[in-house]
């Protein structure tokens, strides 16, 4: 086994491929748009789309997987549904290999990054939607119990 | 629906069957098994009731940013949550939101908690004067009658006697300027698809009917179309082909209905 390549390297590497890796989330994002929730109009998908290419570079310059996460939690309080979160995440690993090729030594260490920013999104997006189904639930009860106290009144 | 059906969590609400649809969570067992039986008779609703809501944040952009108007009085406004108009507004734009189910209206109050500018009050939109006459309304607004109304996906529930009156009672209320951000959903009552869903909402209490915009276009007199027109959902969003040949059958080609700007 070679060594790692740096993080630096890999940046670099698939930075050559931004427009594709923003062009084929674009497109993963489309096959997907309704099953989402309203926050996510299909004028917007393009610029969402260039918006979540960025964030992986980003990612590979400075791994900070807090940041994935809340990326990942705030994209499941907006309403982005698992469908497209896993386009998006297929979307990387294609655009991934494809940056890695030929120098197939490139990509166990591109794909260790991506699995580690995905890991993080993941979970940042799972525990957001759950805690985001609970909060409506409950919230739906009171307010049902407000209601009928007020109308008991 | 009474008050109190719309209080009975053993019926289905359409408003509930509406959030479920969209994919939310604020809905009962009762209203996603009505949810289910609706997009089992039409598939297409689902991408439907999206088209539809997708709408609102540039309804909000277009009204504040690009044509200036300051207070926004949304009617039937279900649920504020993300994505809904005073999320999307200019800065210091007035939101009134107001709908007639009174769980909504609570819990809508929680969530928007002392966010500035934006108000909820309970109303049945068929009534819009009592909303608008409203002593807390009035304060709002500070004599501003230069607003933009908004009925979205909301006709679909109305009379044509009740959209007639409506459209007087706004045009009268309002000064000249005002607009009217209104919804038309379009199909052929006549489809035996569209019997079975116009079947299942009068048998809940909620009839829904289908007219064609020609009928619509009267009803809404004497305002009238700005420039762009009625919109089907897919020239609103540039989309093209979201129906097929099936759903054509039944709902209007485009997406199933129209949006519109009207002004006075
Ligand atoms: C289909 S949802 C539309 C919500 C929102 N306007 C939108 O576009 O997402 C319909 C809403 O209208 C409310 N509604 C139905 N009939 C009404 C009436 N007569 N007056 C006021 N609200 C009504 C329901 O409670 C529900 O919240």
């Amino acid at each position: 086994m070679g060594s790692e390549v740096g993080m630096e390297e890999l940046r670099k590497r698939v930075e050559t491929r931004r427009e594709a890796l923003a062009a084929r989330m674009r497109a993963a994002l489309e096959e997907h748009a309704f099953t989402n929730r309203a926050l996510f109009p299909p004028r917007q998908l393009a610029e969402f789309a260039r918006q979540e290419a960025e964030a992986f570079l980003a990612f590979l310059s400075d791994g900070d997987e807090g940041v994935v996460r809340e990326r990942g939690r705030a994209l499941a309080q907006q309403g982005l549904s698992h469908r497209s979160v896993l386009a998006l995440v297929q979307a990387l690993q294609e655009v991934g290999w494809e940056s890695a090729n030929p120098e197939v030594e490139l990509w166990p260490s591109l794909q260790g990054a991506i699995g580690r920013y995905t890991r993080a999104f993941l979970e940042g997006y799972m525990v957001a939607r759950e805690e985001s189904i609970l909060e409506q639930q409950e919230k739906t009860r009171q307010a049902l119990l407000r209601a009928l106290q007020r109308e008991g009144q | 629906m009474s008050e109190k059906s719309l209080l009975d969590t053993t019926k289905p609400n359409p408003g509930r069957i509406y959030d479920y649809l969209l994919g939310g969570h604020h809905n009962f067992e009762v209203d996603r098994r009505a949810g289910d039986f609706i997009k089992s008779l039409a598939p297409f609703v689902p991408k439907m009731v999206r088209l539809t809501r997708w709408c609102l944040q540039d309804i909000a952009r277009t009204l504040t940013y690009e044509r200036g108007y300051r207070c926004i009085i949304d009617f039937a406004s279900g649920l504020p949550t993300m994505g809904h108009l005073h999320t999307a507004v200019a800065p210091g734009t007035v939101v009134i939101y107001s709908d007639r189910d009174p769980i909504c209206v609570e819990y809508s109050r929680e969530i928007l908690g002392d966010t500035p500018n934006v108000y909820y009050f309970q109303a049945d939109c068929r009534r819009p004067e009592e909303l608008l006459n409203r002593p807390e309304v009035e304060a709002i607004l500070g004599g501003n009658r230069r607003v933009a109304f908004v009925y979205w996906a909301i006709t679909g529930f109305m009379t044509d006697e009740e959209i007639a009156n409506v459209a007087r009672v706004l045009y009268d209320w309002s000064d000249e300027g005002s607009c009217w951000a209104v919804f038309l959903m379009e199909g052929n009552p006549e489809h035996p698809t569209a019997k079975r869903i116009l079947d299942f909402y009068r048998q809940i209490g909620e009839p829904v009917y289908y007219r064609p915009l020609a009928v619509f276009r009267e009803l809404v007199q004497p305002w009238q179309p700005d420039e762009l027109g009625f919109r089907t959902l897919e020239e609103w969003h540039g989309l093209q082909d979201t129906m097929t040949e099936d759903d054509k059958q039944f709902i209007a080609a485009g997406g199933g209905g129209y949006g519109v700007y009207l002004v006075k």
